[in-house]
């Protein structure tokens, strides 16, 4: 059989691709009225795009700014936007004071345990719902979604209690911290229109090819939906790393404080410290930080899916 | 090696009957194409070999095997999607591995037992090597033309060596051109696998030039099996006769006469003789074929009235209005084309004027 690569047809696409981004340049310059009144649009939207950015940036700033300075001689220069008498070491002295570093390790546990969980079941769940046929199926899937309805504060009495009384979960625990969020609706949901969007044709090959449903599920499903299942790994991790109302709830003793709770802590005793607290809500935040940036490309990917034609 | 036998198959979705009571017998190492129009039943006959939709009724064979009740991962088969359904996360090499890594395959003639990393590696680089995707091994499908994703589905389904291939509409996708050029090397690809081909188009072109026999499918029901040549010489029904062939046969409603030992129709005002039909009573409603270019332009016949001229280079189409129905005609390009509003006479020899029954359209002659 002939080799037909179809290399040049792909040389002469590229041409073309150069051709036309050539012309467009020329006209850029040509100073035509149409040009014009384009570029004027374009610059108009700038301006007002970063009139909105900075009006998201400027709380960060803010905060930045006075965990650096030191607090007194900032509040007397009438808390400009720039720091005054910076102190570099403040994050780490932010840190490593109390037992936030303690509050860390714990939060990183605990948020581990969700994270991994939530992904788990949610990728069972979000299968089962999406390739298998049941009795009940829709009605079921009804009652699942149903519970995003239920803001935490609903269920929160009736969870603690459970956790007083089953022995083996029992307040201070990682067990009583992520007990009640290791299955999640909104994961099984985003999960499933995922799965949804994995075509028919994948699924024939995939049962010609011999995978039985775990096959299937592992090496074509979640592959193909990683781009959603990596967005709903971001906002896990961005719900559990910032939960407060639980883990005050289930904890007992300051050893089993989470980040959340020590940096309230640290906010409350510390008045006389101001900065300090902008530092540590900066360091609590550093996690999430890098998690957004480790999935920003799926995360942009996930959010838009089935909304633009890839 | 195997063929494939439908013996009284039945296929129901609820309500709809998407194949009713298909008899087909496929034999071993053929090439053949199952023809129909969208939604005539042909893919689902094909996704019950391949064991993705169940048989509601009757039995199916492949080899001497009943496979009603066989998984599809059991059947030795392999198929080549309309839309390819490459894995799109893996490599053209995985791709084409996949098939090799859940199976047992007889290796030597020993027991089967599942293939070594080294095994598959050597299995998918020939079947590679065959499809001439050796340099493409280590791109993904999105980096591929269509032509090429289009190979690496065929070097997936050969590279497990099945008994029976089958494939959905593999071409559509393609341009033009490359469609041609795939057309040929997918039956020099028979040639050389010499394994049975079971193949499904709506594609007339396809068929004919592909298939050692077409089985020709509407509503579900076989309408038709024979070689491709068979099938356009002497079409079993008015369906046949006008899905085969482009530009299409041309076909008219008329009158059977039968005067004396001479057979004619009685078009209008006009008399056609044709070849004796075997059951056609005097007086009888028939419809009469023609193909385009058996029609001959005489100075007497079918009157019929020029509208359009479609030139062709090699040919040229006479679209013409006979008693207001559309009837084309195919001419050589010598001499000057009749002008549109000219009126021309129409004859055809009697041996290729097909007649089929107003009432059941079945043949008569």
């Amino acid at each position: 059989m002939a080799i037909d690569t179809h290399a040049p047809r792909l040389d002469e696409t590229g041409r073309h691709r150069r051709l036309r981004l050539r012309r467009r340049g020329s006209a850029r310059w040509s100073g035509r009225p149409g040009v014009r009144a384009r570029w004027a649009k374009n610059a108009g939207w700038y301006i007002f795009l970063t009139a909105l950015s900075l009006l998201v940036l400027y709380p960060i700033w803010m905060t930045i700014v006075r965990a650096i300075s030191t607090p007194l001689p900032y509040i007397d220069e009438g808390q400009p936007l720039w720091w005054v008498r910076p102190q570099w070491d403040i994050f780490w002295r932010a840190f490593t004071l109390g037992d936030m570093g303690r509050a860390f390790f714990i939060s990183a546990i605990m948020t581990t345990v969700i994270v991994v969980a939530q992904v788990l079941t949610s990728v069972l769940a979000a299968y089962a719902f999406a390739f298998l046929e049941f009795p009940l199926k829709r009605l079921m899937f009804v009652v699942v979604i149903a519970t995003l309805m239920l803001p935490i504060e609903v269920t929160l009495i009736a969870n603690v209690k459970t956790i007083r009384e089953v022995a083996w979960l029992g307040v201070d625990s990682i067990q009583s911290l992520s007990a009640p969020f290791l299955a999640t609706a909104f994961g099984i949901f985003l999960i499933r229109q995922g799965f949804m969007g994995v075509p028919k044709d994948l699924r024939d090959a995939a049962t010609l090819d011999g995978f039985g449903h775990m096959g299937f599920l592992w090496r074509v499903a979640v592959p193909v939906a990683r781009p959603i299942i990596a967005s709903f790994i971001v906002v896990s991790f961005l719900s559990a790393w910032n939960q407060y109302t639980w883990p005050r709830a289930v904890t007992e003793t300051s050893s089993w404080n989470t980040v959340q709770i020590a940096l309230r802590e640290v906010s409350t005793t510390r008045v006389d410290q101001l900065n300090i607290g902008f530092a540590a809500a900066i360091v609590a935040a550093l996690p999430i930080l890098a998690i957004l940036i480790i999935f920003q490309r799926h995360l942009i990917r996930g959010l838009t899916a089935g909304a633009v034609k890839g | 090696m195997s063929g494939v036998v439908f013996e009284g198959v039945t296929k129901r979705f609820g309500e709809v009957v998407a194949v009713d009571d298909l008899t087909l017998e496929i034999a071993d190492q053929e090439f053949m194409v199952l023809l129909g129009p969208s939604g005539c039943g042909k893919t689902t006959a094909l996704r019950m070999i391949a064991g993705l939709d169940d048989v509601t009724a009757g039995v199916l064979r492949i080899g001497d095997r009943v496979v009603n009740d066989i998984d599809a991962k059991d059947r030795d088969i392999a198929m080549v999607f309309q839309s390819y359904a490459l894995y799109p996360h893996m490599t053209v090499r995985k791709n084409v591995e996949s098939p090799l890594l859940t199976r047992a395959f007889p290796v030597d003639d020993g027991a089967p037992r599942k293939l070594t990393g080294e095994e598959r590696e050597k299995r998918v680089k020939e079947a590679a090597a065959t499809l001439g995707l050796s340099d493409l091994l280590d791109r993904k499908p999105g980096a591929l033309s269509g032509g090429q994703r289009q190979r690496v589905a065929l070097a997936r389904s050969i590279v497990r060596r099945p008994e029976v291939f089958l494939m959905d509409e593999p071409l559509s996708n393609l341009d033009a051109k490359l469609r041609a050029q795939t057309r040929v090397e997918l039956v020099e690809l028979h040639r050389r696998l010499a394994t049975t081909f079971i193949y499904v188009t709506h594609d007339q072109v396809e068929a004919m030039t592909m298939a050692s026999r077409i089985a020709i499918i509407e509503n579900g029901r076989l309408q038709q099996v024979g070689r491709p040549q068979d099938v356009y010489e002497r079409p079993a029904n008015l369906f046949v006769a006008r899905f085969i062939g482009n530009p299409p046969m041309n076909t008219l409603p008329a009158l059977f006469s039968r005067n004396g030992t001479a057979s004619q129709v009685v078009c209008g005002e006009t008399r056609l003789s044709v070849s004796e039909p075997g059951s056609a009573a005097d007086g009888q409603a028939v419809d009469f074929g023609v193909r385009p270019e058996h029609l001959t332009v005489a100075a007497d016949g079918l009157p019929a009235e020029v509208k359009a001229v479609e030139m062709l280079g090699h040919e040229r189409h006479l679209v013409c209005d006979v008693n207001g129905a559309a009837v084309v005609i195919r001419q050589p390009t010598e001499g000057a084309p009749p002008q549109p509003g000219e009126v021309l006479h129409l004859s055809a020899d009697p041996a290729e004027v097909h007649l089929f029954d107003a009432e059941t359209s079945e043949r008569l002659n």
